[in-house]
Formats: C-alpha cells, sequence, structure tokens
C-alpha cells in the first residue's frame, strides 16, 4: 500500500484543512482525518482510481455528522478573544478565528454543506449524494448558510472591507 | 457574500496550518488501521462464541420491562434521558445525545411508584452562539429525591437508563477532581457514559499525574482474551485491545447490574504497570 502511505502524505494538509471547516479546531480536525484515513485504508483499491479527495471528503462531512464526540467540561473555552485592531490589521490566525466563529454559529448540516460545496468544490448534486439529501436541500442549505454568514458582523466586515481576500 | 469570496475565505482561513499537525502521522493512522480490525476481529469472535453458548441476549445488558401505562404519558415537552450519575447526595441526569444543544429552564419531576422512582425532565433546547460550549445537556435531581435503592425510569421511553455511581469507584477516587464526563457513540453505536478523573501521581509510577476515565459499560460486554484479575477485593477481567490495558469489573445495582472499567487515558503502560496503577488505589 505504498500508493496509500504517497497519497496520505500527499493529501494530509488539504484533508486536515477541510476537517478544521467542520470541527473548528486542529486536533479533533486531524483525529477526524485519521479517523476517516483509517477506514478509508481498507477501501483503498477501490478508491484510489475515482477521485479520492472527493470521497474521503464526503467522508469526512459524514463521519463529522455521526460522530458524537467527549465534550469535556475542560475542554470548553472560557478565555476571553482579544479585541481586533480592524480590519486591516487582520492577520491570517485572525482571519481563522473570525471565519471559525461565524462557521461554529451554523448547524452541523449547513456546515458540511458549505465545506463539500465551496472547498471541496462539489457540485450540488455530489454533495447531495455524499450526504445522501436532496439536492434541492443542499440549495436550501446552501442559502441559509450564506445568509446566516452575510449577517455575522465580523465575517461581513472581513469581505466588504477586503482586508484578507 | 459571493460564493467566489466564500471559496476565497475559507481558503483563507485554513492557510496557516499548525506546524504540529501538519505532517500526515502515517504511524499514527497505521496503528489506527490494525486497532479497527483487532476490534472488528474480537467482536466478530465473541459474537460468535456468545451464540455458541446461547448467551447472546446478554449483550443487550439488563432486560428491560414493558413500559409501564401509568408512565407512558408523559407531557409533550418532556425529554429522553441516557444515563444518571451519583455522587453523594447529587444526582445528576444526562440527556440523549444532541447535535449542539444546551438546555434552558429544564425542571424535574420525581413520581416515586414504590422502589421506582419515574423521573421527567422538560425543559427548552435551545442552539448556542457556539457549538464547542454545548457539552451534554444535563439537569440535575433535587436533593434526597430519589433513594439510592430506587430504579429510576424515563417516562419518554419507558426504560430503566443506568445510574452509575461514584460510590461504586475506587475509595482512592472519591475524593478526586471530577476532569469531565462524556458520552461516546460511534457508527450508531449504543452511548456509553464516561468520568474522568485526575489521579494524583502513582508511587510506582514515573507519571506526574494520569487521567484515568471510567466508563460505564455494558455488563455483559465481551472482553475477548480477558483474564479474571482480582484487585483488592474487586474481582473484575484485565484484558487489552493491542497492547492498551483495561479492566472491567461489576457491580450490583438496583434493577440489575453495572459495568465499569478503568481505561489509563494518553498513557502507555505495560501490563505489569497497569496492574500497578490498579493495585495503587484502595478498592473497598
Amino acid at each position: 500500500m505504498e500508493d496509500f502511505d504517497a497519497y496520505v502524505v500527499a493529501a494530509w494538509p488539504r484533508l486536515v484543512r477541510s476537517a478544521w471547516l467542520l470541527t473548528g479546531d486542529w486536533h479533533k480536525a486531524e483525529d477526524l482525518v485519521q479517523t476517516v484515513l483509517a477506514r478509508a485504508y481498507g477501501r483503498w483499491s477501490r478508491i484510489r482510481d475515482d477521485a479520492p479527495d472527493a470521497y474521503l471528503r464526503a467522508m469526512l462531512a459524514t463521519t463529522f455528522l455521526t460522530w458524537w464526540r467527549r465534550k469535556w467540561r475542560a475542554e470548553i473555552p472560557t478565555e476571553a478573544l482579544p479585541e481586533r485592531a480592524g480590519a486591516d490589521a487582520l492577520s491570517p490566525v485572525e482571519t481563522q478565528r473570525v471565519v471559525r466563529a461565524a462557521l461554529l454559529s451554523l448547524p452541523q448540516q449547513q456546515r458540511a454543506v458549505l465545506m463539500l460545496r465551496f472547498h471541496a468544490d462539489l457540485t450540488e448534486a455530489a454533495t447531495a449524494a455524499a450526504l445522501g439529501i436532496s439536492v434541492g436541500t443542499v440549495k436550501s442549505y446552501t442559502a441559509r448558510a450564506l445568509t446566516t454568514l452575510r449577517g455575522h458582523a465580523g465575517l461581513r466586515d472581513l469581505v466588504t472591507e477586503g482586508a484578507p481576500l | 457574500m459571493s460564493t467566489s469570496d466564500m471559496r476565497t475565505l475559507l481558503d483563507e482561513a485554513t492557510r496557516e496550518l499548525p506546524a504540529d499537525v501538519a505532517r500526515a502521522p502515517l504511524g499514527e493512522i497505521r496503528h489506527r488501521v490494525r486497532r479497527r480490525r483487532a476490534r472488528r476481529t474480537i467482536t466478530v469472535a465473541a459474537v460468535a462464541a456468545l451464540v455458541a453458548a446461547g448467551l447472546v441476549p446478554l449483550l443487550r445488558g439488563v432486560p428491560q420491562p414493558a413500559p409501564d401505562p401509568a408512565v407512558s404519558r408523559p407531557p409533550a415537552n418532556s425529554l429522553p434521558w441516557s444515563f444518571a450519575y451519583r455522587d453523594g447526595e447529587q444526582v445528576r441526569l444526562y440527556l440523549h445525545r444532541q447535535d449542539c444543544q444546551v438546555l434552558d429552564a429544564p425542571v424535574v419531576a420525581v413520581e416515586p411508584q414504590g422502589n421506582t422512582a419515574v423521573v421527567t425532565v422538560t425543559g427548552t433546547l435551545r442552539r448556542p452562539d457556539d457549538c464547542t460550549r454545548a457539552g451534554i445537556p444535563m439537569v440535575e435531581l433535587p436533593p434526597h429525591s430519589v433513594g439510592a435503592g430506587q430504579i429510576l425510569v424515563d417516562p419518554v421511553t419507558g426504560r430503566r437508563p443506568p445510574v452509575y455511581d461514584r460510590a461504586h469507584l475506587p475509595v482512592a477516587w472519591r475524593g478526586l477532581e471530577l476532569n469531565g464526563y462524556g458520552a461516546i457513540s460511534r457508527d450508531a453505536g449504543p452511548e456509553t457514559f464516561t468520568v474522568s478523573y485526575m489521579t494524583r501521581k502513582p508511587k510506582n509510577l514515573e507519571v506526574v499525574t494520569s487521567q484515568v476515565d471510567i466508563v460505564g459499560t455494558d455488563p455483559a460486554k465481551a472482553t475477548q482474551g480477558g483474564v479474571p484479575l482480582r484487585v483488592g477485593p474487586v474481582d473484575g477481567v484485565l484484558y487489552d485491545v493491542l497492547g492498551e490495558y483495561r479492566f472491567l469489573w461489576r457491580v450490583p445495582a438496583p434493577g440489575g447490574e453495572l459495568g465499569y472499567e478503568v481505561t489509563p487515558v494518553r498513557l502507555r503502560l505495560s501490563r505489569a504497570e497497569f496492574i500497578a496503577l490498579l493495585d495503587g488505589f484502595t478498592w473497598r
């Protein structure tokens, strides 16, 4: 399975990025990707010849949606986040913080749809197939998610002022 | 915000990958593959052995009685709960797993019926602003509202969820600070309840602290390859999953039997070290 290892090494960063969009936490993202890759290992001969990135990102979304993580009280973040100086001063880390807060305000299914549509670049039909929902539901989730995000103050500033974009 | 903005934004937000997650941990992924295969093998072998012995019904745990008609009509806004945890006089109920929900204005009603108590939870589940803050919806019973020997009944499901008890744990753990609680359920499997404590430094192990999970589990849990082990006055089973040792023991409880399991977290202990860890606790 040398080609599996080679694929994992090459695809790892983009899979972890996709997983972060779902979990909002890099270590949970790493855990999620590892879980999915361990499951995919046994099916690799079927996956490898047919767009493995799309397949694995769909697995990330479905695993995320059915995955009940331990909810440790100790993990609940309590510290106040620093105020940002302004859009012009936004560092990549602050951009990440704003996007994370905006994404976490969405229901998990909408987050999964956004990741598949706009990060994995799946079509509406492929997204619907991956999540086992209708194309209409994908459209509805996408529209609702974008509406919510447009109303998110930090994200609106980020886009309208064009700071990192 | 256009869809093009969204693509750019998501790319921008994930551009900076922390160094500690930037490289693919091939060794850890291989380890997970082996663990997955071992678990599957253990489960299949255990089920096969139990089928041969005619013990499959035990896998379902304590037999559940038919719902009592008197408790089968809870208020419309009642919420189902999965398990309870007693810590001295404090009894907390943990609701069925929820996708990012917190419980507002909970009300608990306890209706004693002989040796059982019907415990109804009502309240409003609300979506919080930040799902990472949600945790598991949990509600505390009024003090002294249920007795230690009473069987608790959830009127929504008609079931008798397990009531785990800190008093069942080794004495040495009773004074320890609770690190957290949780529920685990993957692949549509049943939920298991966990509580976690930070133990003090065991004298005979070179670790500063060890986080130990107590897992409330099915008493009939199959422990393929397990060996009987007596720790203090407690008879249990020592088993391992790919070198990660666990100790499972059973405790009589109202209406049946509870299973508990000790699991060291983020520690790789040898068999001797794990047994030394168990021996280091005062069990009764």
